[in-house]
């Protein structure tokens, strides 16, 4: 403390020290941000991902359809207007690279389940709404609704573009 | 000493605040979309408990036989959904709501929603309203399930 102005502490002033750690921190934190944000990004649309994979089972289970699927199943497949014991297994991606289409990383989507009593058929049908659903929260939670088509099939991200592969059934 | 007297904030604390801010505006949309998930599982989930429900309280009339009664109550609403209704006939029970369709199946048999005249018929249930599930058999021995108001038994 300098004797002859006693108040120079409590003014603001900064040490030199505390310049340079500062400034190192700062160029350190502006490095590793990009890096973050982007494995961030993936993370949150993977957990998008399983929120919607989540809501597609829900429907599945449930047996609660859109007016134009009930009329489908009720022809085609009775059984799949009865509730079934759909679960989701697991939620895998893989990094595709980066599509020069859309000029983003590509992700396949592999959602694998579980559900007794159905045929490939039934499997598909119910794989298919599972696979819609989670590429719809992908769009509505990065708000890119407007990229793509009525299926949200592929689905955007601000880095990332997601398919799906059709759903493993174990 | 000064500084605190002062109303100062610390570095520490405007980083603290400022990373705190970024994090929850981050994860908002997230929490948004989960919450827009549950509330139409909910809705998912009232439609097809009140399918099962009213099936269930069908079949039971049919196997109690002849004379037996089951009053049923039709919930306000599904969700926030107060314009539903369930169609009941030979095929199940069908709760349509405004874009979707749930069906609960149920053991075959004729329906009637007049008492006397029995007549083989699609029966309407409205929200908020009572009614009753008779079993009656007709003079030849057939037996049928009737549905009518609670407040209208003729």
């Amino acid at each position: 403390m300098d004797l002859r102005n006693p108040y120079r502490d409590i003014k603001g002033q900064m040490s030199v020290e505390f310049v340079l750690i500062a400034g190192f921190m700062l160029i350190l934190t502006c490095a590793v941000a990009a890096y973050i944000f982007d494995d961030s990004e993936l993370t949150h649309a993977m957990a998008a991902a399983r929120s919607g994979a989540v809501q597609g089972v829900l429907a599945d289970s449930l047996a609660v359809y859109p007016e134009e699927t009930f009329k489908d199943y009720i022809q085609e497949h009775p059984r799949l207007v009865s509730p079934s014991g759909v679960k989701i297994v697991k939620i895998a991606h893989e990094n595709k690279g980066v599509n020069p289409l859309y000029n983003r990383t590509w992700i396949q989507l592999k959602i694998y389940a579980t559900g007794s009593g159905m045929d490939s058929a039934e499997q598909y049908r119910l794989g298919s709404r599972i696979n819609y659903y989670a590429r719809k929260s992908i769009c509505e939670v990065f708000k890119t609704q407007n990229l793509t088509n009525v299926g949200f099939n592929p689905a955007f991200s601000d880095k990332y573009v997601f398919t799906t592969a059709g759903v493993e059934w174990v | 000493m000064f500084m605190d007297e002062q109303g100062t904030v610390s570095v520490d604390l405007l980083f603290a605040t400022f990373i705190f801010l970024i994090i929850l505006g981050y994860i908002s949309t997230l929490i948004s979309d989960r919450f827009s998930t549950v509330d139409k599982s909910q809705e998912l989930v009232e439609a097809r408990n009140l399918a099962e429900n009213i099936a269930g309280a069908i079949n039971q009339a049919y196997a109690g036989g002849n004379g037996h009664v089951i009053k049923i109550r039709m919930p306000d609403r599904i969700n926030n959904d107060d314009k539903y209704h369930v169609e009941v006939n030979s095929s199940g029970v069908l709760v349509v709501l405004e874009d979707r369709r749930g069906l609960a199946y149920i053991i075959p048999q004729k329906f009637s929603k007049t008492y006397d005249n029995l007549q083989s018929s699609t029966i309407i249930l409205s929200p908020a309203k009572e009614y009753v599930i008779i079993n009656k058999r007709e003079g030849k021995g057939d037996n049928w399930i009737v549905i009518i108001e609670n407040n209208q038994k003729s």
